[in-house]
C-alpha cells in the first residue's frame, strides 16, 4: 500500500491552474493529503508553505514565456537555499516543459503537453510510470469472428448462388500457368521445410515464368528495376529494428470505440523504408498494415526469390521480402498481402499465408475489368485463391475499386459480392470492401455536391441489409476528396474516419496526407499526419453518431435494386466470364475494360 | 582535492556556456579536467527565442559527468566510467571519459546536495578542476564552488548603469568576511515571508550573534534589521554562504541594509566564504522585435560596458569574446593554485 503523501501544488500562473486541479482530485482520492495554493502565491510563499505542511513533494504548473524560466529556476534554488531540496521532490507542468528543460531549471520531473493525471500521480507516489494507454495490451483485431455471413435479402441470395454454381461449374477441370506456379510453391515450401533441396522444382517453377522472372532462376539475372539488398544494408535494417522495437509503445486510436481497426498502406519499392513506415504507422497508432506490389507484378508470371528492393513504387514480393517485413511487425499489427488482381493471385496467397500473413485481398471482377487481367484467367485463378485462402484460414477483403475506374457502385457492389458469396460456398471469410470516395459517378450525378456523407451511408445502408459480413471501407477512405494540401487530406481522412466509426464498420484503409499527389515517395511525417487526426476525430466522436439526410435511404434502395437488378442479368447470361466480358459488371463506357495480362493461358487439366 | 570552479549567471543568454567554453578550450591538460552542468547544457536553439546557443566542445580525455539519455546526444564520444546513484530529469548521471572529441550535451547534478556527492566521486580519477557550467540564473549549487564566475550581461539588464549596481552589490555580499562564532548563537532557519519572524524573539536579543542556516528573504530581513535596531548592542550576523544572500530578491537593497547595519556597529558575515575570481560581461542580448514576433540578436556597446564595470569592481571584469580565453583562465589559475578561499 501506498503511503500517503503530503502535497503542495502551486500554480505559479495567473490561469493556467486546470491540471493541478485535476492532479488534485486524483492524488485525493488516492488518499494523499494535498494543498493547492491561488495563483498569486510569490515562491517564498509557496516554499513557507511546504515547510508549514512538512510536504514531501511540490507540484509547480506555469507557462512559458521569456522570464518564465528564470522564475521558475529561482523557486527551485530558494527550495535549495531554504535547505528543502534533499527533502521533497519537485516538479514542473506546463504546456512547454520538456525533460530537458526541467534538468535546466533544476527539478525532478517535467510534466509537458499530454501527460496524465496518472504520471503525476505515480510521480507523488515514487513509482515507475507507464502510461495507461501503452499498458493496456493493445487488441490484435479479429474482424471476422462476429459475422455470420447470414443474408437477409432473398432474391439475392438465390441470384448470388446460382451465380456461384456457374462459376464453380466453369473452373472445373481447369488450370493456369498461376495455379500451377501456386502449386508448385507450396511444394517448395514443404520441400525446405523438410531440409530439402527443392531445385528441381524450382526449374518446374520457371517453366511457368515470363521470361524476366525465369531468367532469375536459370541465369541468376534480376528483374532491371530490381537489385539485391546488401548485407549490410540487412544489418542495418536489424540495428534499425531493434532499437525502434526496444523503444516502440503502440498506442490504441479508437478512444471509447471498439472498432474499427485502422489500416495504412505500404509500397515504396524497399523492404527497409517499407520497414521505417510501418514502425511510424505502428507507433502512431495503426492496427494493420496492407502490403502493395509494383504494378508490373500483376501482369509478369512467376515470383524471384531473395531480399530485393525495387527502385519504383511497389515492394517486389518474394518470399524474403514477405519474412523480413512479418519480422519487423508488432504482434498486435494485422498484415494484408493483396493478391487480388493479377496474373499471381493464387500463388499471392500461398506466399503470404506461409510467411504469417493475417489478410489478404482478392476480387476477381475487379482484377478482371480495373486490374488488367484477363476474366478468364482470373477468374480461374481466383476460385483457386479462394480456395487457398479458405485452406489457411485466411479472411480476405473483396475490394470494389472499379468505382474509380467509373463504374457504378451497384455494379461494383454486385461483382464484390458474388466473389463474397463464392468464397462463402468455398469456406473462405470475406470482407466486403466498399469505398468511400467522390468517384466519377458520385461527381456525374451529383450525390456529394450536398455532403459526403450520404453517399457512403447509403452504400453501408444497401450492404447492410443484403448481408450480416464485416464491411471495411477503403481503400484508402475519402479517394478523390483529397487534396495536395496536407491540412486538407488530413480533414478530411479524418471525418471520413469519423463518419465509417459511426456507421460501426469493422475497418478502415486511410491515406497519407500526401498520399494522393505525392511527387514521390510518402513521406513519414504525412503518415503522422493522418493517423493523429483520425484519432483526435475518434476523440470527437466517442461513441455518438453521425446522422445523414433521408436521402441516405433513398440512395440506399437505389444502389440495392440496382444490385438486384445486375445480378439478375448476369445469371441471365449463364456464364460468368462472358459476362464479365460483355460489361455486365461494368461497361466500356463506364471505364471499365477487360484486361488482356494472362489471355489465353486457361488450359484444361483430367480429373 | 578537486578544485570546484563555478560559472554562474545573473540570467539566461549572459554567457556562462561561453565562459566555460573558453576555459575548456584553454586548458593545458584534458584529463585533469571535468566538466558539468547544474542544468542542461545542448540545445542548439533557446527554447523561447529561438536564436541559436554556444556548444560545449570537449577534447579526448577530459571527464564529464551527465546524464543517461545524453551519452550519445552530443558528436563526441563517452565512455562511460561510473554510474552514480542520482537522478535528474534525463535520467542517472554517469561520470563519463572522452574518447573521442566533440561536442557535448550536459545534464548534471542539480543541486548543492547532489553537486557535493558529485565531487566526492570524481576524486579517484585524479581530477584537478571541475568546471560547473551554470543554468539561467541559477546559484544555490554553487553554494560549495571554490572560486566563482559571474556572468552578467545586457540579457539581464540594457542599462549598463544598472547592471553595475548590481554586479556591485553581488561582489559586496559575496566578499563579506569569514565569521567564526565562538559563543551560543540565535539559530534561525528560514526568514521567507515576514511571518517567520514571529517565531523569534529577536526585538528581546540577547546573542551576541544569529546564525542563518536557511533562506533569508529581503522583505523579513528589512523587517528584522530594523527590530534589531532597537537592541541594546547589535548581534552579528553570520549567514551559512554568501549564495544564500544573491538569492534574497532584491541585491541593492540587500547590500544597502547589510552597509548600514555595519556602519550602526553590526558585525555580518559567511560561515563558508568563495572566492569571486571574475565578473564576466556579455553585451549580447535578445531583443522582442513586436512586427515580425519575433527574437533578434542586438547588443549594447562592449567598450561602454566593459568600462563602466571595470571602474565599479575590485573584481576582474572580461569581455570573453573581446579579450580571448586567456583572461578568464589566467584568473582561474590563480585560484586553482591556491588563491581560492575554500
Amino acid at each position: 500500500m501506498t503511503v500517503s503523501k503530503k502535497v503542495v501544488l502551486a500554480p505559479m500562473d495567473p490561469v493556467h491552474d486546470i491540471g493541478l486541479k485535476m492532479i488534485r482530485r486524483a492524488l485525493n482520492e488516492a488518499g494523499h493529503q494535498t494543498w493547492l495554493y491561488p495563483p498569486d502565491y510569490s515562491a517564498q510563499e509557496i516554499i513557507n508553505a511546504i515547510i508549514e505542511h512538512k510536504a514531501d513533494t511540490v507540484l509547480v504548473s506555469r507557462t512559458l514565456g521569456y522570464g518564465v524560466e528564470e522564475l521558475l529556476a529561482r523557486f527551485v534554488d530558494l527550495l535549495d537555499a531554504a535547505g528543502l531540496r534533499e527533502k521533497i521532490r519537485v516538479a514542473v507542468g506546463g504546456m512547454a516543459i520538456r525533460p530537458e528543460f526541467a534538468a535546466e531549471l533544476g527539478f525532478d520531473a517535467g510534466f509537458g503537453p499530454g501527460t496524465t493525471v496518472e504520471e503525476a500521480v505515480a510521480f507523488v507516489e515514487g513509482r515507475e510510470y507507464t502510461l495507461a494507454e501503452y499498458a493496456t495490451q493493445k487488441k490484435r483485431y479479429d474482424l471476422t469472428s462476429d459475422y455470420h455471413y447470414t443474408f437477409h435479402h432473398a432474391n439475392i441470395k438465390k441470384l448470388l448462388d446460382q451465380i456461384a454454381g456457374q462459376i464453380l461449374s466453369w473452373s472445373q477441370g481447369k488450370s493456369s500457368p498461376g495455379i500451377g506456379r501456386a502449386l508448385l510453391r507450396q511444394a517448395i515450401i514443404e520441400e525446405n521445410q523438410a531440409g530439402k533441396d527443392a531445385a528441381s522444382l524450382k526449374k518446374e517453377y520457371a517453366r511457368l515464368c515470363d521470361e524476366v522472372i525465369s531468367n532469375y532462376y536459370t541465369k541468376g539475372t534480376l528483374h532491371p528495376q530490381t537489385r539485391r539488398l546488401e548485407k549490410s544494408e540487412l544489418d542495418a535494417l536489424s540495428d534499425y529494428l531493434k532499437l525502434t522495437n526496444s523503444r516502440m509503445r503502440a498506442i490504441d486510436l479508437r478512444h471509447t470505440r471498439s472498432k474499427p481497426a485502422v489500416f495504412v498502406q505500404y509500397g515504396t519499392g524497399c523492404p527497409s523504408l517499407d520497414i521505417g513506415h510501418i514502425k511510424v504507422a505502428e507507433a502512431w497508432g495503426a492496427d494493420g498494415v496492407v502490403h502493395f506490389d509494383p504494378s508490373w507484378g500483376a501482369r509478369t508470371e512467376g515470383f524471384m526469390e531473395g531480399y530485393q528492393t525495387h527502385q519504383e513504387d511497389g515492394s517486389v514480393i518474394t518470399p524474403e521480402n514477405l519474412q523480413c517485413i512479418k519480422s519487423s511487425l508488432l504482434d498486435t499489427t494485422l498484415w494484408q498481402v493483396r493478391a487480388h488482381r493479377g496474373v499471381n493471385t493464387p500463388e499471392t496467397v500461398v506466399l503470404a499465408a506461409n510467411a504469417g500473413a493475417d489478410l489478404t485481398k482478392i476480387n476477381i471482377v475487379y482484377g478482371s475489368l480495373g486490374g488488367g487481367t484477363d476474366p478468364e484467367r482470373l477468374l480461374v485463378d481466383g476460385v483457386q485463391s479462394i480456395k487457398f485462402a479458405a485452406g489457411y484460414n485466411m479472411p480476405f477483403d473483396v475490394v470494389t475499386n472499379e468505382e474509380l475506374s467509373g463504374v457504378p457502385a451497384h455494379k461494383a457492389f454486385a461483382g464484390m459480392l458474388i466473389v463474397a458469396n463464392l468464397a462463402l460456398q468455398l469456406g473462405a471469410q470475406p470482407i466486403l470492401q466498399p469505398l468511400f470516395c467522390n468517384s466519377p459517378e458520385v461527381m456525374i450525378n451529383g450525390y456529394m455536391n450536398d455532403n459526403y456523407i450520404d453517399f457512403n451511408i447509403a452504400k453501408i445502408l444497401a450492404l447492410r441489409e443484403i448481408v450480416d459480413a464485416p464491411i471495411w471501407p477503403g481503400a484508402p477512405i475519402g479517394f478523390l476528396t483529397q487534396t495536395e494540401e496536407r491540412v486538407q487530406s488530413s480533414v478530411s481522412t479524418c471525418l471520413h474516419a469519423a463518419l465509417a466509426a459511426s456507421c460501426g464498420v469493422e475497418a478502415i484503409s486511410i491515406a497519407s496526407s500526401d498520399e494522393a499527389y505525392s511527387g514521390g515517395p510518402i513521406a513519414a511525417a504525412s503518415r503522422v499526419d493522418t493517423l493523429k487526426a483520425v484519432k483526435e476525430s475518434f476523440r470527437f466522436l466517442g461513441k455518438a453518431k453521425i446522422a445523414p439526410t433521408e436521402q441516405a435511404a433513398q440512395w440506399s434502395q437505389e444502389i440495392l435494386s440496382g444490385i438486384e437488378k445486375v445480378l439478375a442479368q448476369v445469371a441471365q447470361e449463364g456464364d460468368f466470364a462472358q459476362s464479365l466480358y460483355k460489361g455486365l459488371l461494368g461497361t466500356r463506357e463506364d471505364g471499365a475494360y477487360p484486361g488482356r495480362a494472362g489471355r489465353g493461358t486457361v488450359y484444361k487439366v483430367h480429373a | 582535492m578537486i578544485k570546484k570552479i563555478g560559472i554562474a549567471g545573473t540570467a539566461k543568454n549572459t554567457g556562462k556556456t561561453t565562459a566555460t567554453m573558453s576555459l575548456i578550450s584553454r586548458w593545458p591538460s584534458p584529463a585533469s579536467l571535468a566538466v558539468t552542468s547544474i542544468g542542461y547544457d545542448g540545445e542548439e536553439i533557446d527554447n523561447v527565442t529561438n536564436l541559436p546557443k554556444p556548444r560545449l566542445h570537449l577534447t579526448t580525455g577530459s571527464i564529464v559527468v551527465t546524464a543517461e539519455k545524453c551519452l550519445n546526444a552530443g558528436s563526441a564520444v563517452l565512455e562511460k566510467l561510473e554510474k552514480l546513484e542520482l537522478q535528474v530529469p534525463l535520467g542517472s548521471l554517469f561520470i563519463c571519459r572522452v574518447r573521442r572529441s566533440g561536442l557535448v550535451v550536459l545534464a548534471g547534478p542539480n543541486s548543492k546536495k547532489t553537486l557535493e556527492q558529485t565531487v566526492a566521486c570524481l576524486d579517484k580519477y585524479n581530477v584537478r578542476v571541475l568546471l560547473v557550467d551554470g543554468a539561467l540564473n541559477r546559484l544555490a549549487p554553487m553554494g560549495i564552488v571554490d572560486g566563482l564566475i559571474i556572468a552578467t550581461g545586457a540579457s539581464r539588464n540594457t542599462n549598463i548603469e544598472e547592471l553595475a549596481q548590481e554586479a556591485q552589490a553581488i561582489e559586496f555580499l559575496l566578499n563579506l568576511p569569514q565569521l567564526t562564532i565562538q559563543e551560543p548563537a540565535l539559530h534561525v532557519t528560514n526568514l521567507l515571508i515576514e511571518r517567520n519572524l514571529k517565531v523569534y524573539s529577536f526585538a528581546d536579543c540577547t546573542h551576541s550573534f544569529i546564525e542563518f542556516s536557511g533562506m533569508v528573504d529581503i522583505k523579513p530581513f528589512t523587517r528584522l534589521t530594523e527590530t534589531l535596531s532597537q537592541c541594546p548592542s547589535l548581534p552579528g550576523l553570520v549567514f551559512s554562504n554568501p549564495i544564500k544572500l544573491l538569492l534574497c530578491g532584491d541585491l541593492l537593497k540587500m547590500s544597502l541594509l547589510i552597509r548600514d547595519y555595519c556602519r550602526e556597529g553590526g558585525n555580518v558575515g559567511v560561515r563558508s566564504p568563495l572566492s569571486l575570481l571574475s565578473v564576466t560581461i556579455n553585451p549580447f542580448y535578445p531583443l522582442y522585435n513586436k512586427a515580425n514576433r519575433e527574437f533578434v540578436k542586438s547588443w549594447l556597446d562592449a567598450d561602454e560596458m566593459w568600462s563602466t564595470m571595470s571602474s565599479r569592481l575590485k573584481t576582474p571584469v572580461v569581455d570573453v569574446v573581446r579579450q580571448g580565453e586567456d583572461a578568464l583562465y589566467q584568473l582561474v589559475m590563480e585560484a586553482v593554485n591556491g588563491k581560492c578561499q575554500n
